[in-house]
């Protein structure tokens, strides 16, 4: 982890500390620590592989952990799990119902395990003009997706688990999904985590972003503090490495060679200071994207080179 | 906590609607044939309940890919889809009782086996017409191996649930033509005995499957 720590707001609903998962010894998480505190939008970005899934399965309570906690209000998610996980939603990657089960039935399922909200899932169905009555493997791929997402707001869960519920979705639906997602963080003091691949949403939707690389947290910061404190400088290749602690607090992210001038991705408290680093060259801040490539690219080269 | 759930015992038993033709139907067409009375202990129709029970505990222990996940983050307590689990195989075991029951009590097997020139019958008809009730006691033994086995399978060692069945199958097969063939006090011992495995094989299930983990 690169030490990029989210400041944490009010009150932690979910919270993994030292979290690791083993499969047949393999490594898919290891050492992960993250929160998502209520009111909080947490967007948990990574490569395929990387662990995103497993983190969202760990929090569910679905499988165990090799080693660490998470918790949700203080209760383990396992023993939450098994006690039905009131106020927890999750809306799986592939976690979908039976076929022949219709979109009115889903709702009948959900009503029956707990506190649902007919209305709200009615008009969240009607927004896609979706039928109650046909059966769930006649809809689309984005269609599935808007009812999964649709049933669980419909709980009112304290704490929403999504893994890529965008995943299919056309752009103003995407737009409609991330606007409910941050309306209802607000309005409900709920915390929700999302996996995505598009960091564009990520930075209409998040407070806080994490990346996830081949099992490492290696970003946790608010998207703010992000926008304010990580700067790309590009300059001459001749002029060096960047050394960290040259006259201010810095911290490396990313590199990248380009031909005869380096890319540095550096985070410091104190953007000014940067420009005696520049040597000449360009400052400018970072989008999202940029800095999820960075920062995977060069963490894979750092481990590669070990 | 509420414990019974119409909808979730309505999802589960649609996973079972192949396994419950099969054993109602098996059962049913098996007994239009045999000319020998039926005594409740023939291999054909033990070999069809071990097929349907089997089925059924893998149809329910099994759900297809994501759908597991997904019926197990809805918000039931896990204890509930396993009690749930066990109603849908008890109700698919008894459809297949109450299909091959119905073959004797309504004549048709009677009428079967008078069609093809059978001189017992109708003679022995009421004699054989508690044969489903063995197959019933096998049912009530060997379902709770089977969903057992594969709660079991879904931990760690996959192949213990597998050797469980092999080790209670064949006892429970045996006890079971003891059962129906003498009197006395051993026959109501084992039954006793069995009552207690069938009891301890769904509690632990149920303790079980609070700790398995869902793939997805």
């Amino acid at each position: 982890m690169t030490g990029l720590n989210g400041s944490g707001m009010s009150m932690a609903i979910l919270e993994a500390k030292d979290l690791r998962r083993d499969f047949s010894g393999v490594s898919a998480l290891d050492g992960v620590n993250l929160s998502a505190a209520s009111g909080e939008v947490v967007a948990l970005l990574g490569p395929n592989g990387a662990g995103k899934t497993t983190f969202l399965r760990l929090a569910r309570g679905l499988i165990e952990p090799s080693g660490g906690t998470v918790s949700i209000d203080g209760c383990a998610a396992r023993v939450l799990a098994a006690r039905g996980g009131r106020g927890v939603a999750a809306v799986g990657d592939a976690w979908e119902p039976a076929g022949w089960i219709s979109a009115d039935g889903l709702g009948d399922l959900q009503a029956s395990a707990g506190p649902f909200s007919r209305r709200i899932y009615g008009r969240w169905c009607e927004q896609l003009n979706l039928s109650p009555y046909k059966a769930f493997r006649q809809f689309s791929k984005g269609q599935k997706r808007w009812i999964l997402c649709g049933l669980a707001l419909a709980t009112s869960p304290r704490l929403l688990l999504m893994d890529e519920p965008a995943d299919g979705l056309d752009p103003s639906a995407r737009l409609l999904l991330y606007q409910a997602l941050r309306a209802y963080a607000n309005d409900h003091d709920a915390a929700v985590v999302v996996t995505t691949h598009i960091c564009g949403d990520v930075e209409k939707v998040a407070d806080r972003v994490a990346i996830i690389d081949r099992g490492h947290l290696i970003v946790d910061a608010e998207l703010e503090t992000l926008r304010h404190e990580v700067r790309q400088i590009t300059r001459p290749s001749e002029a060096g490495p960047i050394v960290p602690g040259n006259g201010c607090a810095l911290e490396i992210l990313g590199h990248r060679r380009e031909g005869a001038v380096d890319l540095w991705w550096l985070r410091t408290s104190n953007p000014e200071a940067l420009s005696s680093l520049a040597g000449g060259g360009e400052i400018r801040p970072v989008a999202l994207e940029d800095l999820y490539l960075a920062v995977t690219a060069f963490r894979s080269r750092l481990e590669n080179a070990s | 906590m509420r414990f019974f759930h119409p909808m979730l015992l309505s999802y589960l038993g649609r996973k079972t609607v192949w396994p419950t033709l099969l054993g109602a139907a098996g059962l049913a067409i098996f007994e239009l044939f045999p000319s020998a009375p039926l005594s409740g202990r023939e291999m054909l129709p033990a070999a069809i309940i071990v097929a349907h029970v089997a089925w059924v505990s893998w149809a329910l222990a099994r759900l297809d890919k994501g759908e597991m996940p997904f019926l197990y983050t809805r918000g039931f307590h896990w204890d509930v889809i396993w009690w749930h689990r066990v109603a849908v195989a008890a109700l698919s075991a008894l459809a297949a009782i109450a299909a091959s029951s119905l073959v004797l009590w309504l004549g048709l097997r009677t009428a079967a086996q008078i069609g093809m020139g059978d001189s017992l019958y109708p003679l022995v008809a009421r004699r054989e017409s508690w044969a489903p009730m063995y197959w019933l006691v096998l049912y009530v033994l060997l379902l709770p191996v089977g969903l057992y086995a594969f709660v079991r399978a879904e931990h760690e060692a996959p192949l213990g649930g597998l050797w469980l069945a092999i080790a209670i199958g064949p006892t429970t097969w045996f006890a079971w033509n003891l059962l129906a063939g003498t009197a006395g006090w051993l026959p109501r011992a084992l039954m006793v005995a069995g009552g207690c495995v069938v009891v301890a094989l769904l509690w632990a299930g149920q303790r079980l499957h609070r700790n398995v983990e869902v793939a997805s």
